[in-house]
């Protein structure tokens, strides 16, 4: 008899998506590796076709080592806008099949199926089947996704994991355990890089090994159990974001303060930006450097009392911090907005709020640092990071994004 | 009428041109059958991806399409209707 105790969950993971989607507009990449990179002459692949990671490329390789590891690698410059349209449209789809799905990134969903699968004649591997077939035909023949399905998420998105490009992995609560012995522990979603090295300290690589060592840190023990939850975050649920920060580790030392500076309000601009966008102010700022090998660094806090999206104050802030206890030699920077308040409206003079309107217009229309502020002028400006992180989730697709 | 710029880099010209689409309808669906861009007729061979793109403030949908010879983005813009030419390359690219 059918557990109902026991809900369906299903995991969507879209293939080398990025890739993908610009060998499905593009034909003539199709078979062949390719990078994408953030921006033309940028040197990092952000995501690697299916074809150039079958050489080693990664998200991750420096275009040199790309090209080193794969000669015939065709570098495209990301194309975000592109992904977003398409990911909206891969939405749409799985929310036909259930209306509790759970935006998980850009190229990932969660799906609660326990209920409508019964209005499926064939469960789960109809439901599945169907969703692939409408993928194929909306966003394009090229572009695959894999598919687990299992009892909670942390084990379907283990059986997405298991079979790819174009796969389709059951794990029940019958072979589940059986199924994922051979599975390296870094592939389970939670076991990352300080948890593989604990692991691995302890002769542990796989999940069956793992198993079979008693007493170890709940958590972990937990995680090589597939012990996870089955409620998913659906789109209705989303909080708006907690705060906003943004970091950039620079190629070379920033020794003199001027260049410091210049990092800073960089990162403090295009922060307030995006809390600006998402019409929220912070209350908190916060500003970390570090030097080469952290060897020493600097951490600085203000909380003030209205909330804020003005850059000038969040800057001026976090600078007067700095100025305190100036550090040399700087290799990392981060930038952090929190306590944040929705419909912020910026307190002090109304014509600030007004020319911060008419730059977010401005940068709008024609690009982020179309205008930007003078203490910016004359050396290469830092760009937002490219990722299908989605931290912005709320934004995009919860309550923020249906009052737009 | 022209408007916009262009620019290449790598192959890839990215312009930002008015130009003539001749579509078709196939149910709900609009498709771009032939455009007319600099002063020549080319016919679109398969669309191979549809999208939509914000810029410059605007909303367009978007169509990757391939002529056989060349690739193109094609653009149309959602609110005035007016199609571009958002870039293009050679087919061996």
């Amino acid at each position: 008899m059918e557990d109902r105790t026991l809900r369906s969950i299903l995991h969507l993971d879209m293939n080398s998506y990025f890739a993908t989607v610009e060998q499905q507009a593009n034909p003539y990449l199709r078979g062949r590796p390719v990078g994408i990179i953030k921006a033309e002459g940028r040197g990092c692949v952000i995501a690697a076709s299916v074809e150039a990671k079958k050489f080693g490329v990664g998200t991750g390789s420096t275009v040199w080592e790309a090209k080193k590891k794969c000669p015939g690698i065709v570098f495209v410059p990301s194309d975000m806008e592109k992904y977003f349209s398409q990911t909206e449209k891969m939405i749409k789809i799985v929310t036909a099949f259930s209306p509790i799905v759970e935006v998980f990134s850009i190229d990932e969903v969660f799906l609660d199926v326990t209920d409508s699968r019964r209005v499926f004649a064939g469960g789960e591997l109809q439901m599945v089947l169907e969703m692939k077939e409408q993928i194929r035909q909306q966003l394009g023949e090229w572009v695959k996704c894999s598919v687990g399905v299992s009892f909670n998420k942390i084990t379907a998105k283990l059986a997405s994991g298991m079979q790819k490009p174009d796969g389709l992995v059951f794990l029940t609560p019958e072979n589940y355990l059986q199924e994922t012995e051979k599975i390296k522990t870094e592939e389970v979603c939670g076991i990352g890089r300080s948890r593989t090295k604990y692991l691995e300290n302890i002769g542990v690589t796989t999940l069956g090994q793992a198993r079979k060592i008693p007493n170890l840190p709940e958590e972990i023990r937990k995680l090589v159990w597939l012990e996870g939850e089955a409620s998913l975050q659906t789109i209705e649920e989303l909080e708006p974001a907690k705060s906003v920060s943004r970091t950039y580790t620079t190629y070379r030392e920033l020794n003199s303060k001027q260049a410091v500076l210049r990092l800073v309000r960089n990162l403090v601009e295009e922060a307030a930006s995006k809390l600006r966008e998402m019409g929220l102010g912070g209350r908190t700022v916060c500003l970390i450097l570090t030097t080469s090998l952290r060897e020493s660094s600097f951490w600085a806090r203000k909380t003030i009392k209205n909330p804020t999206g003005d850059p000038q104050i969040i800057f001026d802030l976090l600078w007067r911090e700095y100025e305190k206890k100036p550090l040399p030699g700087v290799r990392f920077a981060g930038v952090g907005i929190s306590n944040l308040t929705e419909n912020c409206q910026l307190p002090i003079v109304d014509s600030r709020q007004k020319l911060l309107g008419a730059v977010d217009k401005v940068n709008d229309r024609f690009g982020l640092f179309t205008l930007y502020p003078a203490e910016l002028l004359g050396g290469e400006l830092i760009r937002p990071e490219v990722t299908g992180f989605l931290g912005d989730k709320w934004y995009r697709f919860g309550g923020r994004a249906q009052t737009k | 009428m022209t408007f916009g710029f262009t620019l290449v880099t790598n192959g890839v010209m990215e312009t930002n041109e008015e130009i003539g689409v001749e579509v078709g309808f196939w149910g709900r669906k609009v498709i771009p059958l032939r455009f007319i861009w600099g002063g020549r007729r080319h016919e679109v061979k398969r669309v191979t991806l549809k999208f939509e793109r914000k810029d410059g403030g605007k909303v367009f949908l978007g169509f990757s399409v391939d002529t056989g010879t060349m690739l193109a983005e094609l653009l149309l813009d959602k609110e005035d209707l007016v199609w571009r030419i958002g870039h293009c390359a050679p087919s061996y690219t």
